[in-house]
């Protein structure tokens, strides 16, 4: 039994044109009829996220779900590999705290049998052991290569102080290589029985088929998949309580430099003030350490929105990375305690809207966005009505709200130790003296 | 007053994509292309100005400056004294924008709500007219651009990039965006100047616009507005030498990351200044070659040590390049080279090339259009652009799909004797203790 609920758009940066139904089985679907294309997005988020894992099984998701796609009984190997050719569709795959997504881009035309092989894979998995091999080499070496490269592997030096030990957001979601090897096809079979569960499930569409019509299709795909699901707990506060900086050296001209503190969670009150104020922090940002004093190439900052536990950030590459700190930390404390013009408040408001027409125009924005709205605040509209937020936002709104919820700050520096003096490091506060 | 502006156009070409949007197509008498699409899908409008210039107008003593110029375009001119007076702006028409310097072409694009057009616009022409380049920012950007220089020698294939560049090219700066550390730091007033009286003219460059708008409507004010550029006639990219030559087989060894193998075999390809004819038997030998059921894919990764393999043409006007390439365990690189090599020499058996893999790869390279045109704004700031500068114009990428559609088995093996057969190549081996070894 399929029903329909159709949900009108109050407010002008929510979304027309967007229905919700389940599946019999319960998985729950949010789809957005975009007509006039033939291009087709579909997202299968799989939830848990970090919140499932342990120590030992990093990554296991994600070698799982790849796993499952080289093919299935009904769609081997070569069969699969086939309608990949003939279809020109692509799967992408993204791995995060909160959840796995696994994103299918492709024609109307090919919807149906894509669907049909997608779930396929997922319940009857072939598991060839050699191209199941292919997959955890792959794995490996994007992983590797990943974590060679200072740039990425400085926001995990900066996890390490902020989150706080045996934090569930510190388990690696693509995994860490001593895992990732260890996995095997039994291993990859267990874990998408025990997972592959209707309750764990959201599927978001964006693209011309109808609702009607994709309810019928994912029903007789998705619709085999078992009822049922995992109990997830809740994600615990981080566990900073003082400032903290963690600083590795490695042979870099640059030094990297990350600053994450706390920000209100999913559904808060707070939550848009808050954004705002990290928004306007990455325009003083850009403003102050790159246009005034030329530090860097690249600064920037934010906050996330889309998981459960949300942070704020601050990010910087620069050879000068104390004096980098002590300037950003000094932005931070001029929003935090209102030192700022409301036309930057405004201006911030201004480019989200404009980033919002922009993901408008891609189908699998859309898709991620329903899905992450759904998943971390309940509701597909949150990223959306987070616009209509913004719009009227003042600089007391703001600065309040950065000041209540940002306290400590966990810093993570990769530099070269022969170049920089890392005894002048030390753990910036971003509260004011 | 509205007829004489529509005169000023030299002529207009309505283009039907496949997506549902049109494209309009004019030239103004100062030289400067226009390209109008119009997508009603999000209230947003991009515009995008691409530039015939990049690396290869460079020499040694400039090298990295097309770059540093790039950088100076976001900050002040004669209508926005400084950059903060540039970033304040921005900010208040919610503006999205980026420039990117490659070796072959410069773009500079932004993304404002569609009620804001002409204000988008006016920046625009602003931006790209009348940089100031102010030798005080200039000093301060030299920082700027250095830490980005800073940061790309960290990727993993940095020395990668640097061998192929010492390799493959007759003039490496030519191949280089990011340029030299001396040149960067010694950057001036004077040399901004000369590149952009040199490049930096109506005659050199497009406007793309796509979005929200009716171009009809827009037309007129975009042709009264950047029909006061100034005619250049001064740029000399197309009479530049092609910049790649491979003399005799070579063999390379480069450092990579921990537990990645990698090979290249690269070729000199056709070039998109002179030698199109054979680029469309190019492109659909390469789709050819990437079928996932394909001999290449079946014998060198389903049944073979890689875990992924392509073989591409990349369409480019200076450095036109074949390649084959792969990934795999470091420890198998030796006797993957000796397999890709096998695979290679295969192509030229009769019947290699059926024709409904041709058919299956001719239906992939449509589709890939389609999907490319998904997202109006990525057409005006990537694909445009891309095809405008190398096949030096949009008609090329209007034709395309119906060349494609002519390719024939025979096509693809002219084009491999032509190119490949007997051809020295280059072929770099990456492993994780792979140093820079000839």
């Amino acid at each position: 039994m399929i029903s329909i609920l159709f949900v009108l758009a109050l407010l002008a940066s929510v979304p027309e044109n967007v229905t919700e139904f389940d599946l019999a089985n319960g998985i729950h679907v949010v789809s957005r009829t975009v007509p006039g294309g033939e291009v087709e997005g579909l997202s299968f988020f799989l939830i848990g996220g970090s919140r499932v894992l342990e120590e030992s099984n990093q990554g296991i998701e994600a070698f799982a779900l790849e796993a499952a796609m080289t093919g299935s009984d009904t769609y081997p190997d070569e069969r699969w590999r086939e309608i990949m050719d003939v279809t020109l569709a692509s799967w992408n795959a993204s791995y995060n705290y909160d959840y796995s997504r696994y994103h299918l881009k492709c024609l109307s035309e090919d919807l149906p049998l894509l669907l049909d092989g997608f779930a396929d894979c997922l319940l009857e998995p072939e598991l060839d052991s050699v191209a199941v091999g292919r997959v955890q080499n792959s794995q490996l070496v994007a992983l590797q290569s990943e974590l060679e490269d200072p740039d990425n592997r400085v926001w995990l030096v900066a996890n390490k102080g902020f989150m706080g030990t045996g934090h569930p957001y510190l388990l690696r979601p693509d995994g860490i290589p001593s895992t990732l090897s260890s996995f095997d096809v039994d291993d990859a079979r267990e874990w998408l029985s025990s997972r592959i569960k209707s309750g764990n499930i959201v599927i978001t569409h964006a693209g011309p088929t109808p609702p009607e019509q994709l309810a019928e299709l994912l029903e007789a795909s998705f619709g085999r998949i078992p009822e049922g699901g995992d109990v997830i707990p809740s994600v615990p506060e981080f566990g900073i309580d003082r400032d903290t900086v963690i600083a590795e050296t490695d042979e870099t001209l640059s030094a990297y430099c990350v600053v994450k503190f706390k920000a209100p969670p999913a559904g808060n009150a707070d939550l848009p003030a808050y954004i705002t104020a990290c928004l306007v922090v990455d325009e003083m940002l850009w403003q102050v350490l790159r246009t005034d004093n030329a530090l860097t190439y690249a600064v920037f900052g934010g906050s996330t929105n889309s998981y459960r536990r949300n942070w704020g950030y601050m990010y910087i590459s620069t050879t000068e990375p104390v004096l980098s700190a002590t300037l950003m930390t000094g932005v931070f404390r001029d929003v935090a305690s209102g030192n700022v013009d409301q036309s930057l408040v405004t201006g911030v408001a201004n480019n989200y809207r404009t980033t919002q027409g922009i993901n408008a125009q891609s189908m699998d924005t859309q898709c991620w966005m329903l899905g992450s709205g759904y998943i971390s605040a309940g509701d597909w509209r949150a990223p959306y009505l987070l616009q209509e937020s913004l719009e009227n936002m003042t600089v007391y709104e703001i600065s309040r709200a950065l000041s209540d919820w940002a306290g400590t700050a966990g810093w993570g520096i990769i530099a070269d130790g022969a170049i920089v003096d890392f005894a002048e490091f030390e753990p910036w506060s971003l509260k004011g003296e | 007053m509205r007829l004489l502006k529509g005169i000023m156009v030299l002529y207009t070409l309505i283009l039907m994509l496949s997506m549902n949007f049109s494209v309009v197509e004019s030239s103004l008498p100062n030289g400067l292309d226009i390209i109008i699409g119009e997508d009603h899908s999000s209230p947003i409008v991009t515009m995008c100005v691409v530039v015939n210039t990049g690396a290869t107008c460079e020499t040694p003593e400039t090298n990295g400056l097309a770059h540093f110029y790039e950088h100076m375009f976001f900050k002040g001119n004669t209508a926005l004294s400084d950059q903060t007076a540039y970033n304040n702006r921005m900010r208040e028409l919610g503006m999205i924008r980026n420039g990117t310097t490659g070796s072959e072409v410069v773009r500079y694009y932004l993304t404002v709500s569609s009620d804001l057009f002409s204000e988008g616009l006016e920046f625009m022409y602003d931006a790209i007219t009348g940089p100031l380049f102010d030798p005080e920012e200039i000093v301060r950007e030299r920082s700027v651009i250095m830490n980005e220089y800073e940061r790309g020698t960290c990727n993993p294939f940095w020395n990668l990039r640097l061998m192929q560049e010492e390799v493959l090219t007759v003039e490496p700066w030519r191949s280089s965006a990011i340029g030299s550390p001396e040149v960067i730091m010694a950057a001036d007033q004077e040399t901004m100047l000369m590149f952009q009286e040199k490049y930096y003219t109506p005659d050199n460059s497009a406007l793309i616009i796509t979005g929200d708008i009716n171009p009809e409507t827009v037309l007129p004010a975009v042709a009264d507005l950047f029909g006061q550029w100034e005619y250049g006639g001064r740029s000399d990219y197309f009479f530049l030498d092609l910049n790649i030559s491979i003399e005799k087989d070579t063999i390379l060894h480069a450092g990579g990351p921990e537990g990645m193998g990698m090979i290249r075999i690269v070729y000199v390809g056709p070039s998109m200044a002179d030698q199109q004819n054979w680029t469309y038997a190019a492109d659909v030998w390469g789709q050819y070659m990437g079928r996932m059921t394909g001999e290449f894919h079946n014998d060198l990764v389903a049944n073979g040590p890689f875990l992924d393999v392509y073989a591409s043409y990349y369409s480019q006007r200076f450095e036109p390049t074949i390649t084959f390439a792969g990934t795999l365990d470091p420890s198998l690189v030796d006797e993957g080279l000796v397999m890709m090599r096998e695979e290679i020499q295969d192509m030229f058996r009769e019947g290699y090339f059926t024709s409904s893999g041709i058919e299956t790869a001719s239906e992939q390279l449509r589709r890939e259009r389609l999907f490319r045109e998904e997202s109006s704004r990525d057409m005006a700031t990537e694909t445009f652009p891309f095809w405008w500068v190398e096949g030096g114009g949009l008609e090329y990428y209007n034709n395309y799909p119906d060349s494609l559609a002519a390719v024939t088995a025979g096509d693809i093996s002219l084009y491999l004797d032509r190119w490949v057969k007997d051809r020295p190549s280059a072929v770099f081996l990456v492993t994780p203790e792979g140093e820079w070894v000839e």
